[in-house]
């Protein structure tokens, strides 16, 4: 053999950098795990792929018109059910399944790594906004029956939130910058998927209460989207390369944006609690003393409400100033008092249900 | 080389029916190192050839899942994805192959870096200098048949030509490195 075929075939020995191979699988892997939203197939559907997928096409096309024949009589005499889907997947609060369901997405996230519990928290917010939209269109006569349901799958929404923004404060020490960078940009759009269908479903809601719950859950989605930008901005001036910093700044806006949004209808659900204490004063001399107690509250959230549009104008000043850091710290004090303001809320109302009834 | 195996199959099928990523982690794994030296050949930099791998093994993951063609032979759809990639590569940056001297130097001093990283004998780096002055066609089809041992005729189909054509382009391609290598004098 020829000396430099040889040499040619020592070539072999040229290799990637093996860190940069491990690296690049990871980053790889959560980029594609993004898109990887697998819709469910029937037994059927996917033998015919693994058949098609395995066999030579000479051997498939001789096996395919008799096992067509077979499936096409067994469908009719049987019917699809029993090919469905596992029904846990589809069940919705108040469902026997729906406890299945939720086990299961437990033990997802008890087999993963920090990073992978970011993504599974934020799919399984995703999930209930599903069973939201179900609920919501649902034909169910009893009214307080459906919105107990409701609420309990935006009470997991907020739950899976919540867990989202601990874990990812527990990925800012991670070293694998690119990768948390990465997810913490997917969790910031599946929020924003989150927000959208969360205003779709609002609209279709004529329950003030339920309004309420769902106004609070998408401040909590917001403010885990704002802690997913804050991530970034802290990779990024850590000197992780590769973040786009006008795409950063868009999206900081939009934090500030969405914000006010928030404030905006907090400020409006507001208003219907005021009136109601009034109706109840003029009404009954007895409770006049209980209307003073009442006013205090929303006096503290018109308050806590001109709070977070001052952080807002804040943010917004440090955003043209270039100072993302602090941009997104004072978006991230808006979402917590937007938040208080919403809860400071429910406790009045709570106080209120018993005075009208005596 | 040979064609894909069951198990390389089963795993497209799991890309392809459930999106399933830790499967495409698994023929990542299988085909990393070979589409990386394949287009490190071609574009004669470290940091070029980890970018297009990294975009070949995207491209492919949303052909897989895209096309309702069946996929008969992995292995080259791979290598066409890495083709197309480095083409488009210098498509777009208009880059020459070796339209001087100087960047000629450049990129066998490149070369001779990396070599250095991977502990390559000095023949190597020699062999490697040699290529990189070689037709890309001719370089190309010299690392497929002896680096990366594909057949004639899988080659035919990678480079769309017909095996006949393969054959003289791979005699020539090894006279000319011959010649450079001073093994013809």
């Amino acid at each position: 053999m020829d000396k430099v075929i040889e040499q040619l075939k020592e070539l072999r020995n040229v290799r990637p950098d093996r860190d940069w191979v491990a690296s690049h699988r990871e980053l790889l892997l959560s980029q594609i795990t993004s898109q990887a939203t697998a819709k469910p197939q029937s037994v059927v559907v996917n033998s015919w792929f693994l058949a098609k997928s395995l066999m030579p096409t000479s051997v498939l096309k001789f096996l395919a018109r008799p096992v067509g024949v077979i499936t096409a009589v067994f469908l009719v005499v049987f019917g699809s059910g029993i090919f469905g889907v596992s029904a846990s997947r589809n069940s919705v609060p108040g469902d026997l399944l729906y406890n299945v369901k939720l086990t299961g997405e437990k033990m997802k996230v008890s087999i993963s790594n920090t990073r992978e519990q970011v993504k599974l928290h934020a799919e399984f917010a995703a999930e209930r906004v599903k069973e939201i939209e179900k609920l919501v269109v649902s034909e169910n006569n009893n009214n307080e029956e459906k919105k107990a349901k409701i609420i309990v799958a935006v009470n997991g929404l907020e739950n899976e939130m919540k867990q989202a923004q601990s874990k990812l404060e527990d990925a800012k020490e991670d070293n694998k910058d690119s990768v948390v960078v990465e997810i913490a940009k997917q969790v910031d759009a599946k929020t924003a998927e989150i927000s959208e269908s969360i205003n779709k479903n609002k609209e279709q809601l004529n329950e003030l209460e339920l309004q309420k719950t769902l106004i609070k859950a998408q401040a909590t989605v917001e403010a885990t989207s704002v802690k997913a930008i804050e991530v970034i901005i802290e990779k990024k001036n850590k000197g992780v390369p590769g973040i786009d910093e006008k795409a950063l700044l868009q999206s900081l806006d939009q934090k500030i944006t969405n914000a006010k949004e928030i404030v905006k209808q907090t400020e409006e659900t507001t208003k219907p609690v005021e009136t109601t204490t009034v109706e109840v004063s003029e009404k009954t001399a007895e409770v006049a003393t209980v209307e003073t107690t009442n006013i205090k509250p929303i006096e503290i959230n018109i308050i806590d409400s001109k709070a977070a549009e001052k952080t807002i104008t804040e943010a917004k000043e440090l955003l043209n100033n270039g100072d993302l850091t602090q941009a997104i710290q004072k978006v991230a004090e808006t979402a917590v008092i937007t938040t208080q303001v919403i809860e400071n809320q429910e406790t009045e109302t709570t106080v209120v249900e018993p005075v009208t009834s005596n | 080389m040979k064609k894909d195996s069951l198990k390389q199959k089963y795993l497209v099928y799991k890309v392809r029916q459930s999106k399933d990523a830790e499967a495409y982690g698994n023929l990542y794994d299988f085909y990393v190192e070979r589409i990386y030296r394949f287009i490190f050949f071609k574009v004669n930099s470290q940091e070029i050839a980890e970018d297009l791998t990294s975009e070949v093994f995207l491209k492919t993951w949303e052909y897989i899942n895209k096309t309702d063609k069946k996929i008969n032979n992995l292995n080259a759809l791979f290598y066409k994805v890495a083709r197309n990639s480095v083409i488009d590569h210098y498509r777009s940056k208009k880059i020459e192959s070796y339209d001087s001297d100087e960047d000629l130097m450049e990129k066998i001093e490149e070369k001779r870096n990396f070599a250095d990283e991977v502990e390559t004998k000095l023949e190597m780096e020699s062999l490697q200098k040699h290529l990189t002055k070689l037709k890309d066609i001719y370089r190309e089809v010299l690392i497929l048949r002896f680096v990366e041992e594909f057949s004639i005729s899988e080659i035919a189909e990678l480079m769309e030509k017909s095996s006949g054509n393969v054959r003289v382009l791979l005699h020539r391609a090894t006279e000319a490195l011959k010649n450079l290598a001073g093994e013809n004098q």
